[in-house]
């Protein structure tokens, strides 16, 4: 048994302990925001926060989040950056198919905790690990702006 | 000048089951009940609030729901469909939802495509133009009926604006109007808007599914679960050409 | 004896002296080197080069190919803000992503890029204090026989197709013997 704690609410689950923490989100608790791309590290897709630094929660145990605050896209709107990034992407009109953008949203709320002015350089090296299929990039860079400069 | 017809009699069958509201629509089978919440889970049928099978459904809360007969894909489908609704009904644009249309390839097919209900080809809005502005006509001409009985004057005076039915001070919503609407035949003869006229189509507009994408609350194929559920995935072979 | 064959005899003395420990020296040094060189294949081997490289972003696969996808050193060299290291990468290999780990996972700093340094090169930035962390020949040899990242080497888990990814080339204890005899003989850098 593995005891979660997710968006401030602890969850006990009858889990392999090298279950990624992606499918004990989404199958274990039930919450689907957090979308699975590829498993490998490769899209972006999967991204949460674990004690507030972005992780792809395809590429890691649940047995190593234990005892870890883990943060979704359904929860990041509780905090005041996690709130600016999403009413910017809302505002922005970012998305298309909208798959990616959990993963985009929570990648680019970390960046903005840690660099609450980044460059277009910083977008890139940060954001370069989401992809986003429906090439909505151009609006993503906007809204990291925007969302920038309504945190100021 | 654009006109639809449909007998009172086959409106009122559509109606039958309707609970509050509006509802325009064509005949349809009263075994079809199911709600177009492609969220549900557990396979429960939610109660029918209304026929389904209609463009627009107006509620007492002054909400707008659209029906979708087309896939919203990150296209924008959703958004243009109700934003031709929205035009002719001069709706409250910040009051319009929309739902995707059940599977009824009779009543929600694809004009350009024959008896099919299907999104390609970019012929959402094209086969839809006409037949979903009518729709959100026919409810306007509805409310605006409603509203000249309750006032006792023509309808030709009267005016709607953003979702408020109104002639000189006097003001009603069409939350306020819906139920009595809906009791209210059908019109023949339904006039589109000129597109001088336009404050919705050709405008910049705010996507209607953007809230859903940004919080997780948006669900995808893979979000679903029903009971007794399979799950499949493909074996890979281990290279090129392995068995 | 006089004292000018006491002074002729200390020379000479010193001669012999002299040369007998040059050649000593001569064979410490080919020993060292030698040493070295193995140590240098296991070093300039992908699984260690990789994180070594001379700019900002790590390489990654036998072929050396820029990190997929792109990622930047940061200031610390365990990535940049929204994406650090540690996103991906977690205290141990996981099979189920594909993904290498181990612990403190992250570049080595920019000094310590030995990408297209030749061997006597990388031996002299490898001993060098201001280059490399401040360590001490003691800690050097700590470093390449104990640190847990420098050990991924030996155990570089499987790849997302599931395929187990090349070692480098000496297996682990034999390279420690090999560490602490070049140590021991000098810490000899070839030329």
């Amino acid at each position: 048994m593995i005891s979660l704690n997710v968006n401030g609410k602890t969850y006990t689950l009858d889990v392999p302990p090298d279950m990624p923490v992606l499918w004990a989100i989404r199958d274990g608790i039930g919450l689907t925001g957090t979308k699975y791309g590829c498993g490998i590290a490769q899209c972006g897709a999967c991204t949460v926060h674990i004690d507030g630094n972005a992780v792809r929660s395809c590429s890691m145990p649940v047995s190593a989040a234990a005892g870890k605050c883990v943060t979704t896209i359904e929860n990041i709107g509780a905090t005041r950056v996690g709130k600016a990034t999403q009413s910017a992407w809302e505002r922005l009109d970012v998305m298309q198919c909208g798959y990616c953008q959990s993963g985009q949203i929570m990648s680019a709320a970390a960046l903005l905790s840690g660099n609450p002015k980044p460059t277009d350089a910083d977008i890139d090296a940060a954001m370069s690990g989401n992809i986003c299929r429906c090439a909505t990039y151009v609006r993503i860079r906007a809204a990291i702006h925007e969302a920038a400069k309504a945190l100021a | 000048m654009t006109t639809t017809h449909l007998s009172r009699r086959e409106f009122l069958k559509a109606s039958a089951a309707a609970t509050a509201g509006l509802t325009l629509g064509f005949y349809l089978p009263a075994s079809f009940a199911r709600t177009a919440d492609p969220g549900t889970t557990s396979g429960s049928v939610a109660p029918p609030s209304f026929a389904p099978n209609a463009f627009v459904r107006i509620g007492i809360d002054d909400s707008v729901t659209v029906i979708a007969k087309h896939v919203e894909m990150g296209q924008g489908t959703y958004t243009g469909l109700a934003t031709l609704v929205a035009e002719e009904l001069d709706a409250d644009w910040s009051k319009v939802k929309v739902e995707g249309a059940p599977a009824n390839a009779k009543l929600y097919n694809n004009l350009s495509w024959g008896e099919t209900q299907g999104t390609g080809g970019s012929s959402a809005i094209a086969n839809s133009y006409e037949q979903l502005r009518k729709a959100g006509a026919a409810a306007r001409a509805m409310l605006v009926a409603a509203a000249a009985h309750e006032w006792k004057m023509a309808p030709e005076a009267i005016t709607v604006e953003r979702g408020v039915v109104m002639h000189g001070a006097r003001k009603l919503s069409f939350g306020q109007l819906a139920e009595k609407a809906a009791a209210l035949p059908v019109p023949t003869e339904i006039k589109l808007k000129d597109p001088k006229d336009f404050r919705y189509i050709g405008k910049q507009i705010s996507r209607k599914d953007s809230k859903a994408k940004c919080n997780g609350s948006a669900r995808y194929t893979i979000d679903m679960k029903l009971p007794g559920m399979l799950t499949a995935v493909v074996a890979h072979p281990r290279g090129l050409a392995a068995r | 004896m006089s004292q000018r064959k006491t002074a002729l005899t200390l020379l000479l003395g010193g001669f012999f002296a002299f040369g007998a420990s040059s050649a000593q020296d001569v064979a410490r040094q080919a020993q060292s080197e030698k040493l070295f060189a193995d140590i240098h294949r296991v070093l300039a081997h992908p699984r260690c080069l990789n994180c070594h490289p001379k700019g900002d972003s790590p390489k990654q696969g036998l072929d050396a190919h820029l990190h997929v996808p792109p990622v930047a050193r940061g200031p610390a060299g365990k990535g940049v803000a929204g994406l650090q290291c540690a996103a991906c990468h977690q205290a141990e290999n996981y099979a189920a992503s594909g993904v290498p780990g181990a612990p403190n996972w992250h570049l080595a700093p920019l000094s310590m890029g030995w990408e297209n340094k030749s061997q006597g090169e990388l031996c002299r930035v490898l001993l060098d204090q201001s280059k490399n962390g401040q360590k001490d020949l003691k800690a050097i040899v700590e470093h390449l026989t104990r640190d847990e990242l420098v050990a991924w080497g030996w155990a570089p888990g499987t790849d997302a197709d599931g395929k187990a990814r090349e070692p480098v080339p000496i297996p682990k204890l034999e390279f420690n013997r090999i560490v602490r005899a070049w140590a021991k003989l000098g810490a000899k850098c070839p030329k």
